[in-house]
């Protein structure tokens, strides 16, 4: 994640320009958005997001393409424990402003959104106050500085936006207290993991593989193909039919993606890294390897000779053998048990 | 199984039959009517004895490693006296998953597995000898069980479903039979209060752990077929009710 850190950081002056960024320090740990008493949830309202959980929505390459094209808004709402249009003689209010600001992602720097100017105050015409919620909406173009669909690639931006509301319960105390959203914009591809070792039964494709290097990456999926894979070719693009099949992990660089394929036929199998926000990279090499054909036990069994033919008859060897002597004997405690039945009745 | 030691297991078992019997009315208890066991242990099938020496195919495909057979039983006690002869019921499960293999080269293991399971079901006559644990003090009660095998089994192949081969379902059932030699020790005189208090709030009488060889030779009376015969030990514990 470093060498997309680094990236970002140089991309940052040039694609962000209309915000200020409060970039004084990285770290491992994300600042979490602020949170209110007053405030009983925040609920992301995006057209598409890769996920969302809480206040956090996170957004990758394909969601940026499709917020870019249609210019679509990021909103929040913030549902309020009592009514914050609510406004006393005295002029006293319960809400005062929504603003939006931008960090580098893993910051955790805290911004104060007073004296400095790294926040962009929201026009009141893009806030709504209900009797129980406030909705702050901003562009995604605005928000991002991304215009046009190749522009989500092109910035490689790895950030964190934050539209905060401030809010306050009463005139006594007086303190605006601050709620926020957040969306994670990640547009960094993670790096492809290297040297896919594919072993092919019908049913399932093993896979052996060195991780990708990026941090981010969450799992990995592979394609399968009868015919040539081009390497570099990325699983999302639209130019490609390959379907990407998430890899079940069964350790650290091993796992495999179950399959419906002929014995003796060739397959083509490339891996690609994808990262929290749902980014894939490029198209490792494909491995190239032949559908094996397998042999269960059973197989096996009658192959050797085996005399097993299955079902459920009994077959006794001989008259005189001690399973039949059992057999009476249990005959025998049934008839015992019956008749001490009968005489105590 | 040597025929000279069923003989004489057979010998044993039937004395120990003729003298329960015989003293059946001396010491009554009314409340008491049978034992609920359940045990674990070890279990290998046979099956690679129909191939003789060398690794036959259970043991190229499922190694040497017995499986855990889990088992239940209940026993009704037919006669109580000196000691008690009953009827049991037993059910039990194990099952072993291993890889298949490249048919080309049966050394390779391939991704897919296929899977080995067993569900044995017995009929026993049960001896067990628990005169002196309640009347003497010695919390030691041998149990003699032996009886009827059926043992239900089955194969999975590599997708997932039964296997087949030349037609023939991986499915189905072997008779046999069992016997067996416990030593089951009382636990009620660890805590005998709270012996006491297992008995008048769930009706159990006494409780026991117990260890058991069991000797099983399920292999058709000695037809054609699976040999799913083992001498197994099985270590458990027993509710008397």
């Amino acid at each position: 994640m470093q060498s997309k850190n680094h990236r970002v950081s140089v991309a940052l002056v040039a694609l962000l320009a209309g915000l200020s960024l409060s970039l004084s320090a990285f770290s491992l740990q994300a600042r979490e958005p602020s949170t209110s008493t007053m405030i009983e949830r925040v609920v992301p309202t995006i057209v598409s997001t890769h996920r969302a959980d809480g206040a956090t929505a996170w957004i990758g390459i394909s969601q940026c393409r499709a917020l870019a094209a249609n210019n679509a808004f990021v909103t929040f709402r913030f549902d309020t424990r009592i009514d914050t249009r609510a406004e006393g003689s005295d002029g006293f209010s319960h809400f005062q402003k929504a603003v939006y600001y931008s960090l580098a992602r893993g910051t955790t720097a805290t911004v104060e959104c007073t004296t400095d100017d790294a926040c962009v105050e929201i026009p009141e015409a893009d806030i709504t106050q209900t009797e129980a919620s406030i909705t702050a909406s901003v562009r995604f173009r605005t928000l991002t500085g991304i215009v046009g669909e190749a522009g989500c690639e092109d910035a490689a931006l790895d950030h964190e936006y934050f539209v905060r509301i401030y809010v306050r319960p009463d005139i006594v105390t007086g303190v605006w207290q601050q709620a926020e959203g957040r969306v994670i914009l990640d547009t960094v591809r993670p790096e492809p993991p290297s040297d896919v070792i594919a072993t092919a039964t019908p049913n399932t494709i093993r896979l052996e593989w060195t991780l990708s290097p990026s941090e981010d990456v969450t799992r990995h999926v592979a394609v399968v193909s009868t015919t040539p894979i081009g390497a570099g070719q990325f699983p999302d693009a639209d130019s490609t039919n390959l379907q990407p099949r998430v890899v079940t992990r069964l350790g650290e660089g091993v796992g495999q993606v179950d399959v419906s394929l002929e014995a003796g036929t060739e397959v083509y199998v490339a891996m690609a890294a994808q990262d929290e926000t749902g980014n894939y990279s490029a198209l490792t090499t494909p491995a190239v390897t032949d559908v094996a054909a397998v042999i269960d036990f059973w197989d096996y069994y009658n192959e050797q000779g085996g005399q097993e033919t299955g079902g459920c008859a009994v077959q006794p060897a001989s008259p005189s053998s001690v399973g039949h002597a059992l057999w009476l004997l249990a005959a025998a405690l049934l008839i015992v048990r019956r008749t001490r039945r009968s005489i105590n009745a | 199984m040597p025929q000279t030691f069923s003989t004489r297991l057979a010998s044993v078992l039937f004395v120990f039959v003729a003298t329960a019997l015989c003293s059946s009315q001396a010491f009554a208890q009314s409340d008491k009517h049978g034992v609920f066991e359940f045990r674990l242990g070890g279990y290998y099938p046979a099956i690679d004895n129909e191939f003789g020496d060398g690794a036959g195919p259970f043991e190229t495909f499922f190694g040497t490693s017995s499986l855990w057979m889990g088992e239940l039983e209940v026993d009704f006690y037919l006669l109580q006296g000196f000691g008690t002869l009953g009827l049991g019921m037993h059910a039990g499960y194990a099952s072993t998953t291993g890889s298949v293999r490249n048919r080309d080269a049966i050394d390779e293991a391939l991704p897919d597995t296929t899977t080995f399971r067993v569900i044995p079901l017995r009929a026993s006559a049960v001896y067990r000898y628990d005169y002196s644990a309640l009347n003497h003090g010695i919390p030691l009660v041998p149990v003699f069980k032996a009886g009827l095998d059926y043992y239900l089994w089955s194969i999975e192949g590599a997708d997932g479903e039964t296997a087949i081969s030349n037609g023939n379902n991986a499915s189905g059932g072997r008779a046999g039979w069992h016997a067996s030699l416990g030593l089951h020790f009382l636990l009620d005189v660890v805590d005998p209060s709270s012996a006491a208090a297992f008995d008048l709030n769930w009706g159990i009488n006494h409780s026991y752990l117990f260890v058991e060889y069991m000797m099983t030779r399920i292999d058709g009376f000695g037809s054609t077929g699976f040999d799913l015969s083992d001498d197994q030990w099985m270590f458990g514990l027993a509710f008397e009710f």
